[in-house]
């Protein structure tokens, strides 16, 4: 993590993933585990967050994600940033349904 | 089971151990080919400039050093660590050290996606899925920062998925 976050600002990024996973992992725990694993993912997350300050600016470097996201309408004109469109048949659009189909099958 | 059958598993398993190399050299291959679209985009510029600065100066910057509308401003060069390797391999080798450092995290990415898709699926639908990752990822593979954090992103990913199917602890010592 602290390598992630001196590379690449998607580093924040992982630690909400983190989130999401660890919400699985409590999910999928029998009921008399909840609490240990409760424990371990938010001690994981938090050690995340630490292991993410480490770098020339502190914690400031988390809050750039936050600054960028609040540029609101600039990142309409940001490739990389704009929302998908899904008003036409892309690779993107072709793999999620192929993913999707996929699961579904699966499942 | 006869001889036979554990060489012919013994050689599965040899060639199922090559495949996230032998995907990630194919890549690199292809990549290093490519080369030129590597540096299609005009940021690459900005952050070999960066990286520079920041050798130059032995520090970060926290005002805007380098651009022409906001030079001053208050500003982190929160991806330094990228700037600093592109420059120097930018020193080092010319473009090419450049193409060849992106190049080879993208393809340590996807060798790793490939490993830990392996363990789940048979080699076949593993390739299916790369490709489709690919050719998520392709448009994307660029000498920029986010390149050399994505084997990161991948290893982050595929580690924590994995420890939650298996309904083990968190991946570190101090979280059991």
């Amino acid at each position: 993590m602290t390598l992630w976050a001196n590379l690449h600002g998607s580093f924040t990024f992982g630690i909400a993933i983190a989130g999401a996973i660890a919400c699985d992992a409590l999910w999928n725990a029998p009921a008399s585990a909840r609490l240990r694993v409760a424990r371990q993912w938010l001690l994981f997350g938090a050690l995340a967050l630490v292991a993410a300050c480490i770098n020339p600016y502190g914690p400031e470097a988390i809050l750039v994600t936050a600054r960028t996201i609040a540029l609101g309408e600039v990142l309409t004109i940001v490739t990389e940033w704009r929302a998908q469109d899904f008003t036409y048949l892309g690779p993107f659009e072709l793999v999620m349904l192929g993913a999707l189909g996929f699961a579904c099958i699966a499942a | 089971m006869s001889d036979q059958t554990l060489q012919r598993s013994s050689r599965i398993a040899d060639s199922q151990a090559a495949m996230p190399w032998l995907v990630a050299a194919g890549l690199y291959a292809l990549l290093m080919l490519l080369g030129p679209r590597l540096l299609g985009d005009p940021d690459t510029y900005s952050h070999i400039a960066m990286g520079r600065w920041i050798l130059e100066h032995r520090s970060v910057p926290t005002n805007d050093p380098l651009s022409l509308t906001m030079r001053g401003e208050h500003w982190i060069a929160f991806e330094w660590l990228s700037q600093v390797a592109y420059a120097t391999v930018q020193l080092l080798g010319g473009w090419l050290g450049v193409v060849a450092l992106a190049a080879a995290a993208a393809s340590a990415s996807f060798g790793l996606l490939t490993r830990f898709l392996l363990r789940h699926w048979q080699p076949v639908p593993t390739l299916i899925a790369v490709l489709a990752a690919f050719v998520l990822v392709s448009p994307h593979i660029l000498a920029r920062p986010h390149i050399l954090a994505l084997p990161l992103i991948v290893l982050w990913v595929g580690t924590l998925i994995r420890v939650v199917d298996e309904q083990r602890s968190p991946p570190c010592t101090c979280c059991r």
